[in-house]
């Protein structure tokens, strides 16, 4: 049975959740709203979309793989010893406060990192000591298309709990039995049916708000849309105006490209996984000079098609939430929707 | 506004035959946004769009070192675009560091009163549901379905916008509408001047909060017209690796100290890296800081002559300033 607490109890909540766990949670800070480390007593902002997606939760922009060191005995200089600590993020942690379509980017997270061909022990380890709590979202932009990719605005079947604001009280339901545990029983207060038919109102209200760009029809039939207008003039035309920067792919709640990097200081050093983005020209740059995706439609187009064509045929699964967050912090406005509209139609 | 654009379509179909792209502004993702249009064919013009939210420096577009042949224009051709008056000083700079070739470009001049700052309409209404917007010279009203409001433009514009000292274009081949008097009075290093009033300790502490946001997704360097090294950025290079692959507020404040120290006496002030920050970072004021030490020394502002060596590409044996 879904419990309800009051927004000004909001915070001795949170207090009492990041007394057991690493919490994360939606915040203003300097004019950006920001997903951020929680400190007790610190407001939270649940109407905001933060401009970075909660993937940095569990897969951060710079993480340090592993920790090495080499060992030097001066009566034998021709042998060097090595020794490795490699980092294990089992921090107990919980994300609390994002929307379904960030929700939807863990998930699809899983689906690389820890899916059939591969298993990351950093994000798999992270992840299994995960609890999330969402939020159902009232407020969706003028950029968000969630239900065009296949989300909801208002459920996040993977999440753990889910909240529901009405008016100055938040309903919150238990989606697993560890999302329960969170639940505080002296802060929280019974739900009646009136209540629950509240509730109801109040999601079906933020299903109304959206607006659905485009009719996607079945992920193959997609698949293959992209792959066939993989020669289309339509790319260089669509981006102009990009100016190659890495906002959209930093943003991006799917985006998991990366780069690694030793970081040495003399004897000592660490192994570094740091975000990557495929809009950079250097991202394909190889040893010999040459670059296979130099011209900037070949990198955006990539991108594109990854999300809405490769990622289905080696994953079936779409590599795109619809948080809108490309298109609200393009710095030239390129219109992701558009162009999906574009190359379904053509 | 509107005859300005009228005047403007015009214009741009008589010089669409001699350039490959005329680069202009059309409709954004919503009503409060617009984006630079590029347009090729003489049936894409009625796409052109010139209102409040026409913000974005189009100059970024031009130096050939930043879009080598192939990304935008093939070697040789001519490229038109519509320049207001803060974004003119950009090319005025490149042409002064002869960046770009002036028989390349074709500019459509105008005179402007200034942009508004999205930013700035956010606690004013739910910028996400309007559904019109009407604007004259010194007003907005913006309404959605349940509400609406008007603003004085004053309260909205942009910082830069505020006292604005080049509302006309400065270099034009075509000049459209009555030129506006620039505003007296102006401080052109204000917020400088703000954060040069704190203490050494706090100052620091500001910009440490500020790096310690940057995600180092390039786009402040990739928007800006005078930041044109492309690969050969000290962001980009491997050999040295001068900049660690780690974002954190330490080596992002090397990579914006550095940054800005290039751009001492070329920043030509369009605040476009600030405005394009995902992360809000107000990092245009670092190379405002270099241009204001530059002015003091030298009097010198960028953009505004082309025939004025900018004073870090030159130099007198006997420097009578230092």
């Amino acid at each position: 049975m879904p419990k309800a607490i009051m927004q000004d109890k909001l915070n001795d909540w949170l207090d009492s959740i990041a007394s057991k766990y690493q919490l994360w949670a939606p915040q203003d800070k300097d004019g950006a709203c920001l997903l951020s480390p929680y400190t007790p007593g610190a407001p939270v902002n649940l109407k905001c979309r933060p401009q970075l997606s909660a993937k940095k939760a569990l897969f951060p922009q710079t993480e340090c793989l592993l920790k090495y060191q080499y060992h030097k005995d001066k009566s034998k200089p021709e042998e060097t010893e090595l020794s490795i600590s490699a980092a294990n993020p089992n921090q107990k942690t919980v994300i609390w406060g994002i929307a379904p379509c960030d929700v939807s980017g863990i998930s699809f997270f899983e689906n690389v990192f820890i899916g059939a061909g591969y298993q990351d022990t950093y994000f798999k380890t992270r992840r299994s000591n995960t609890l999330i709590a969402a939020i159902a979202c009232q407020h969706a932009e003028s950029t968000c298309f969630c239900e065009a990719v296949g989300g909801s605005p208002v459920s996040a079947p993977d999440a753990d709990l889910l909240l529901t604001r009405i008016d100055h009280e938040y309903v919150v339901e238990a989606l697993t039995n560890e999302g329960a545990t969170l639940i505080d029983e002296g802060l929280f207060t019974t739900v009646e049916e009136a209540k629950l038919n509240a509730m109801q109102q109040v999601k079906e209200a933020a299903l109304s708000k959206l607006s659905k760009p485009f009719e996607l029809g079945s992920l193959p039939s997609v698949a293959d849309k992209f792959l066939k207008a993989f020669e289309s003039p339509y790319w260089k035309e669509a981006t102009a105006a990009c100016l190659s920067c890495g906002i959209c792919t930093f943003v991006c709640p799917t985006c998991y490209c990366f780069n690694i990097t030793d970081e040495a200081q003399g004897m000592h050093g660490q192994r570094l996984r740091c975000w990557d983005a495929c809009m950079f020209s250097t991202y394909t740059l190889e040893a010999s000079g040459h670059n296979p995706r130099n011209i900037k439609f070949q990198r955006y187009r990539n991108r594109l098609s990854h999300k809405f064509s490769y990622l289905i045929t080696n994953n079936n699964v779409l590599g795109c939430t619809g948080c809108g967050r490309c298109i609200k912090e393009c710095p030239v406005g390129i219109d992701l929707r558009s162009i999906i509209s574009h190359i379904l139609a053509e | 506004m509107k005859d300005i654009l009228a005047e403007l379509k015009k214009k741009a179909a008589e010089i669409l035959p001699e350039v490959s792209y005329f680069i202009c502004y059309g409709s954004g993702f919503d009503l409060l946004h617009s984006a630079p249009l590029f347009v090729k064919d003489k049936g894409d013009i009625d796409r052109l769009v010139l209102n409040r939210f026409c913000i974005h420096n189009l100059t970024s577009y031009l130096p050939p070192q930043k879009w080598p042949p192939g990304w935008l224009l093939e070697p040789g051709e001519k490229i038109g675009l519509v320049l207001k008056g803060c974004d003119s000083r950009s090319v005025i700079h490149l042409l002064a560091e002869k960046a770009i070739l002036r028989s390349r470009v074709i500019i459509i001049g105008l005179p402007c009163w200034g942009m508004i700052d999205v930013n700035k309409l956010r606690n004013r209404i739910d910028i996400n549901r309007i559904n019109r917007v009407e604007q004259d010279k010194e007003s907005i009203m913006l309404f959605t379905d349940a509400n609406e409001v008007s603003a004085d433009i004053k309260d909205i514009l942009y910082d830069k916008c505020i006292n604005c000292q080049y509302p006309n274009t400065l270099i034009s081949d075509h000049f459209i509408g009555a030129k506006k008097e620039p505003d007296k009075g102006v401080q052109p290093f204000g917020k400088v001047l703000e954060l040069e009033r704190m203490s050494l300790l706090e100052r620091s502490a500001f910009w440490d909060k500020e790096f310690a946001r940057c995600i180092r997704c390039k786009a402040c360097r990739n928007v800006c017209p005078v930041c044109y090294c492309q690969n050969n950025c000290l962001l980009d290079t491997r050999v040295p690796h001068w900049i660690k692959e780690r974002v954190d507020a330490n080596s992002n404040r090397w990579y914006h100290l550095i940054r800005a120290f290039h751009l001492a006496g070329r920043c030509t002030e369009c605040g476009e890296c600030a405005r394009v920050c995902p992360m809000r970072i107000p990092i245009n004021l670092l190379a405002m800081k270099m241009n204001s030490e530059l002015f003091e020394l030298f009097g010198f502002r960028s953009g505004i002559d082309v025939n004025i060596k900018p004073p870090l590409m030159t130099f007198q044996l006997e420097e009578d300033k230092l």
